[in-house]
């Protein structure tokens, strides 16, 4: 089956899509979906683009993260707080004038980022979300590898970013994903367990998720019609871990890498957890455990782990105080800081999957940002972008789009297309940014 | 739905027959009228197209596909809604009308923007609405962990159960999501649950008993070090070499390392304090040398117990006075330590006096009986440990004492005494009833050992199930797996907690519903009485509650109310008491705040702790005395503990916890207004905010919350007009110069600012304080020099009814008059918090009919505040139709 038009692409992802998305699973560490096309070899003879979306929520202020003007950023300068980037000036794009218009929330960074959707609505019911541009990377990208997408998450609350993911599957529930280093540590390396061990134990989680099942349709039996909705979502978790009981039953006689690192200490917090975090990235997409990750970063915990009590929606409201600049200031730079180490990182992780032996970081796009772009305003959101993915993109520019208020989901779309994911469309998208990003 | 209206008045008075009856009709006609929703559009809307906007957007020139003469001027669905949201947003960003064009005068686009903002938020409600429908919901949070306790009898920290997700009420069904991540956590968590309890019901219960901690043998380990290194110290400055020292060289290293560390920090402790006092106690200081003392002893996860402190205070200090007591060791959650409690002393080293509280430890699922040790409290001064934060509070500590000591807090001992339990939990009785064969089980033939564990699960399920039946195959596959698990060489106590596991994850368990019996008469009052436990109880219904309803007599009068009143005074209305005001007054919110311990010293954990607690002790007080709600707009008394009295400068009996403390005749005190955890939430960056503190009144005093804020609002640079450092008040005024702003805001700001005598800290205070930097040159250079400018409080604003008034007192004595609403506020919130439901606009009748009968004043009650009690109001929910009638009707 080839996919070429959206209306086709749409049925097909909705048909596999239902059922086909599963929520990271902590007995199996599964993150599976059904792949968009069947399985072809063609793609083992490029290199494999790999997509990485990463936000911390809340924006920044104007003079700290947005450059003036549009250019080269030799020439116009790098604004304050991005100090740390500046030895990577020729590595990374900015870009301005890119809006999520259907997004209406002022407060919520990343709830409807990569899904572009209007996630307070009228219609009706409480907020509901849409597909996310990861999941549809993951259906494509996801066939030949143990996971079809990684999420990474962070555990805690009022952090900035609304809602409690930036993935969503086709239906709009959300993928929560991983938020403790030691499980994702598990999740690439596994637990030490011999391949019997695991069978045995994926066959026990089975009978016990067949019980599960049958209390609930015991339950169903004498529940309202309204209530029996509601028990729709118990008997959805169950089909969803039996779904990445079946994917990893298929994975495991593939064996998973050897660490060649220690497991992380429980108490890995803020910055370390950050920087433990991109070092599982560059381990996953070096061992191909997966092509496509997000990562909803934890802010508030950064804060605090450089000293700042104060949350993060605390320093969205500077106003004119200058103790507020300040901390703000201390962020957007430990932010950059980490964008910094994080490119140090890629650049020196060699790429297995490249013949011409390239770096992760030469077949990577990836993006940092946020759908806030300073205080309030959800407006002409943050940018930056880095990684050799994109073919023919010189980096070091901030590149402004020619019309205001250009949909993100253009950015999304273009993503998509380069890294070989058959979508024509993506949400309100209106082309793929083709005159800025060249 | 017919068959379940009949089961479910089977046992209504004649009345109350009729009145339901009359409800199912009004229902119906509801629904019809419900259907099409219409909301209509502010005449203001009309007047702002006609001269300003039809230019443009007629039906001729139709400019950007928009003819505002098209669009009808009613809300009768989203589609609608969407078109008004956006014509909203572009009033609201001022990209219309273009600058270029004519603009509206300021006062119609205030108007315009507050009404259709007003409307549309209206309008999204009703566009929510749910007919007046709860649907089924999962234990939160707090249900679970109460729910734990009292089937399994044991305590388990909040923090480790999957979070209530949502934006409403905690209870509302509607609201909660479940994804298979919810499954695999509360599997993960339910099997280290009865792992946990297992074991610990096993385990014989203990006679309370007490375990001291003397204050000078304390101190004996840190003593010893500590006089060596005295030694040492003092010998080495007499030029003795490190040989004459009896050390190696490799030494020196270690012993230049322990001159400036901790170690000799307590040589000069000990070297400063009265060698008197450390005969018979311990004195702790934040700063250094000793800083805690700690209490260690084995801790029961079923039980609670109490606390006791001997101690007292060097001199008299005026706010070094309260002692904090921290849970460390391997069992809390997380790595910080966890606040406990926070404890005035009062006496001195040479009299001390005892202090004492109650300590219900919450504790990682999966401890066992063996981790019981690998606990310990930590007893120290109550407030920050670390530099900055301490430095700024020796500070402050120096200006308020000059002459205080460095350490003022004494422990003469500290003391732990218990177990207390509670009574067995149902699971406790199970495993007691099974012990023998628990012991013996590998002993018995393959039929009676089935059998046996058979009667065991369902037994258990029965309970954990709240009585709800179990179906036989259910049971059966739960026996097979647990044979499984026995074949491969595991005994009763490890194969069985899985099949437990299952039945804890199960939806019988963690939903709860309206179960169907046998008995239909006994069904109804047996779903009421655990929905009547869950509403005060945040628990299951207890055996009474059972009883009653097994009788048919929990739903008569006299004792439903014996009974409310019962549960009401009982340690578990707690959860109640501690939800529904936590959700009712939003005190995430107040979590969150965070104030700069330099310009707020007094900012500690143990003040934090104890301010969130005020309103929910406020509320328990109200209702178990049964007093107005308009206490919560003014009252002559606070219930307080030691550090808000001296928050409050009241004079109060120390270290007795929580209590009813009457306020002086001029306190502006008294009320919502005037708590600490309000007026916090009510700052934002170490200033007041008239904002949050106005639309928090609004919204909970005046039941009119305000619509969110919107988006992409341009940021208004004041600081030409504002001056150097502007007053809260200028700021706040400026703020309004702008249509946009000012809709919305001339309605909260103009009531917050009648606050403004209470600080960031919620501190009273007559003038504002601005400290700033501006920049000086000194000798050729840019430095920063600190500024102080001050502002006498003016505290005068209006209500959105035009009505003024010029301080505080007069603000309450506005509100007063308008304490119906406190009332709606309030009781719409609990019937929420009760139902698990939003409210339907068909619910309106019923909430009229409560608020009217609440407004009688009871005989012999002679104050202002003789109307809309408390404890009444939530008799009136519970006898309410809405209450009574199953939860969701089923098909």
């Amino acid at each position: 089956m080839n996919i070429q038009t959206d209306p086709i692409l749409r049925r097909s992802i909705l048909k596999y899509g239902r059922y086909s998305m599963a929520l990271p699973f902590l007995w199996s560490h599964v993150n599976h979906n059904q792949p968009l096309v069947a399985n072809s070899k063609a793609s083992t003879k490029k290199t494999p683009i790999r997509l990485l979306w990463m936000t911390p929520g809340h924006g920044h202020m104007e003079d700290h993260f947005y450059p003036k003007e549009a250019g080269d950023l030799k020439r116009i300068g790098l604004p304050s707080g991005l100090a740390p980037l500046k030895k990577h000036l020729q590595k990374f794009t900015m870009i301005g004038q890119l809006s999520n218009n259907k997004n209406r929330q002022p407060h919520d960074g990343s709830e409807a980022l990569l899904t572009c959707a209007d996630v307070l609505g009228f219609p009706g019911k409480p907020r509901h979300n849409s597909v996310s541009c990861d999941t549809l990377a993951a259906m494509h990208l996801g066939q030949h590898t143990r996971y079809s997408s990684i999420t990474l998450n962070n555990s805690e609350n009022n952090n900035g970013h609304g809602g409690v993911a930036i993935s969503y599957k086709m239906d709009g529930h959300p993928i929560t994903g991983y938020h403790n280093p030691l499980e994702v540590y598990r999740l690439i390396f596994g637990g030490g367990i011999s391949q019997s061990e695991q069978l045995h134990l994926l066959n026990k989680k089975k009978s016990i998720l067949d019980i599960m099942q049958v209390s609930a349709i015991h339950n169903k039996a004498y529940l309202s019609q309204n209530d029996r909705q509601k028990l729709e979502e118990y008997f959805h978790s169950v089909r969803d871990i039996e779904l990445s009981l079946q994917h990893e039953k298929k994975w495991v006689h593939t064996p998973k890498p050897k660490a060649d690192f220690e497991a992380p200490s429980a108490t890995l917090y803020g910055e370390d957890e950050i920087k433990f975090m991109f070092k599982m990235m560059m381990t996953s997409f070096q061992t191909d455990s997966t092509r496509v990750i997000t990562y909803r970063m934890p802010d508030k915990a950064l804060l605090k782990s450089i000293g700042i009590s104060e949350v993060p929606h605390t320093l969205s409201h500077y106003g004119r105080l200058e103790r507020l600049h300040d901390l703000n200031f201390q962020r957007t730079t430990k932010w950059a800081e980490l964008i910094s180490y994080l490119i140090d990182l890629m650049k020196t992780t060699p790429d297995p999957l490249d013949p011409e032996q390239g770096s992760i970081y030469d077949n990577t796009i990836a993006y940092f940002g946020g759908g806030l772009r300073t205080a309030h305003q959800n407006k002409n959101v943050p940018v930056i972008l880095f990684g050799g993915g994109i073919k023919n993109l010189k980096h070091g520019r901030h590149r402004i789009a020619k019309k205001e208020n250009t949909p993100l989901a253009n950015l999304w779309l273009r993503m998509l297309k380069e890294a070989g994911v058959p979508v024509q469309t993506f949400a309100d998208s209106t082309g793929t940014l083709d005159d800025l990003l060249t | 739905m017919m068959r379940s209206i009949f089961k479910d008045h089977t046992s209504f008075s004649f009345l109350q027959k009729v009145f339901f009856i009359f409800s199912i009709a009004l229902f119906i006609s509801n629904i019809s009228a419900q259907q099409n929703p219409s909301i209509q559009i502010p005449q203001s809307l009309e007047l702002l197209f006609e001269s300003y906007c039809f230019h443009c957007h007629d039906e001729d020139s139709e400019k950007g596909d928009l003819n505002l003469e098209k669009i009808p001027m009613l809300i009768r669905n989203s589609t609608d809604a969407l078109h008004w949201q956006d014509i909203l947003d572009s009033l609201n960003t001022g990209d219309m009308p273009p600058p270029e064009k004519k603009q509206p005068p300021r006062k119609l686009l205030m108007q315009v923007i507050g009404e259709l903002t007003d409307t549309l938020f209206e309008a999204r409600q009703k566009l929510m609405d749910n007919q007046g429908l709860a649907t089924m919901r999962r234990l939160n949070k707090r249900e679970y962990v109460a729910t734990i306790k009292n089937l399994m009898g044991v305590r388990i920290d909040p923090v480790h159960v999957p979070d209530d997700t949502g934006n409403s009420i905690d209870t509302v069904g509607r609201e909660q999501n479940f994804y298979a991540r919810h499954l695999e956590s509360y599997f993960e968590l339910a099997k280290n649950i009865v792992k946990m309890s297992l074991d610990w019901a096993q385990q014989p219960r203990t006679t309370p008993h007490k375990i001291r901690q003397e204050g000078e043998t304390g101190f004996n380990v840190v003593r010893k070090t500590a006089q060596t290194v005295g030694k040492l110290f003092a010998m080495k400055e007499n030029g003795k070499t490190l040989q004459e020292m009896g050390l190696n060289k490799s030494d020196k290293k270690l012993l230049d390392g322990l001159m400036d560390g901790i170690v000799m920090s307590r040589y000069e402790y000990m070297n400063r304090v009265d060698p008197e006092i450390l005969k018979t106690g311990l004195l702790v200081s934040n700063v250094n040398g000793v800083q805690y003392l700690t209490l260690k002893f084995p801790s029961d996860a079923r039980a609670h117990y109490k606390l006791h402190i001997m101690g007292g205070l060097v001199g008299e200090p005026k706010i070094r006075k309260f002692a904090r007591v921290n849970m460390k060791g391997a069992l809390r959650s997380g790595t910080d330590s966890k606040h406990i409690a926070t404890v005035e002393l009062s006496g001195s080293p040479k009299a001390p006096e005892l202090k004492t509280l109650t300590y219900f430890p919450e504790y990682k699922p999966g401890m066992m009986v063996l981790d019981q040790h690998q606990d310990q409290l930590e007893f120290r001064e109550d407030w920050a440990v670390q530099k900055p934060n301490s430095d700024a509070f020796v500070a402050h500590a120096k200006r308020v004492e000059p002459d205080g000591a460095q350490e003022v807090i004494f422990f003469d001992w500290i003391e732990v005494e218990g177990p207390f339990y509670e009574p067995k939990s149902p699971f406790e009785k199970l495993v007691d009833d099974w012990s023998s064969f628990i012991h013996t089980n590998k002993q018995h033939d393959e039929t009676t050992h089935q059998s046996k564990v058979k009667v065991f699960l369902e037994k258990f399920a029965k309970h954990a199930f709240r009585q709800a039946p179990i179906s036989q195959e259910l049971i059966q596959q739960l026996l097979n797996l647990y044979q499984q698990s026995r074949k491969s060489g595991q005994d009763f106590t490890d194969a069985i907690i899985e099949p437990l596991a299952i039945l804890l994850t199960s939806p019988s368990f963690l939903y709860l519903q309206d179960i169907e019996l046998e008995n239909p008469d006994i069904e109804v009052d047996i779903n009421f009485a655990n929905r009547l436990a869950y509403f005060l109880w945040s628990s299951p219904a207890d055996s009474q509650l059972i009883k009653l309803a097994k009788q048919g007599k929990l739903k008569n009068k006299q004792i439903l109310t014996r009974e409310v009143d019962r549960m009401l005074f009982d340690y578990r209305a707690d959860n109640f008491y501690q939800g529904f005001i936590e959700q009712w007054l939003n005190l995430k919110r107040f979590d969150e705040v965070e104030l700069n311990l330099g310009e707020f010293p007094l900012f500690s954990p143990g003040l934090k702790a104890s301010a969130r607690k005020e309103p929910i002790e406020f509320y328990k007080q109200l209702v178990r005395e049964n007093l107005g709600l308009s206490h919560w707009i003014d009252s002559d008394f606070v219930v307080v503990d030691g550090i808000l009295a001296r928050h409050y400068e009241l004079d109060h009996h120390p270290g007795n916890g929580f209590q009813k403390t009457p306020l002086p005749d001029k306190s502006f005190r008294g009320g919502l207004m005037g708590q600490a955890a309000f007026l916090m939430t009510g700052t934002m960056g170490d200033r007041t905010s008239p904002v949050i503190r106005g639309a928090l009144i609004k919204e909970l005093l005046l039941n009119s919350p305000s619509a969110p804020p919107p988006p992409n609002v341009p940021e208004l640079d004041v600081s030409k007009e504002a001056g150097h450092f502007p007053s809260v008040r200028t700021l706040v005024e400026l703020h309004q110069k702008k249509p946009q702003c000012a809709s919305c805001h001339i309605k909260m700001d103009q009531i917050g600012l009648g606050m403004e005598n209470f600080d960031a800290m919620g501190m009273w205070r007559n003038k504002e304080t601005v400290i700033g930097h501006k920049n000086i040159q000194v000798r050729g250079k840019d430095r920063k020099q600190k500024v102080e400018q001050h502002y006498p409080i003016v505290a005068s604003g209006h209500l959105n009814n035009g009505q003024n008034f010029s301080d505080l007192k007069e603000l309450k004595s506005l509100l007063l008059n308008e304490r119906e609403k406190l009332a709606t506020s309030i009781l719409e919130t609990l019937l929420v918090y009760a139902l698990g439901r939003e409210l339907s606009f068909l619910d309106r009748g019923t909430v009229e009919q409560i608020i009217s009968d609440l407004k009688s004043p009871i005989l012999g009650k002679n104050d202002k505040h003789n109307a809309f009690h408390a404890r009444r109001m939530i008799h009136k929910v519970i006898q309410s139709p809405l209450f009574q009638k199953s939860v969701s009707s089923r098909s």
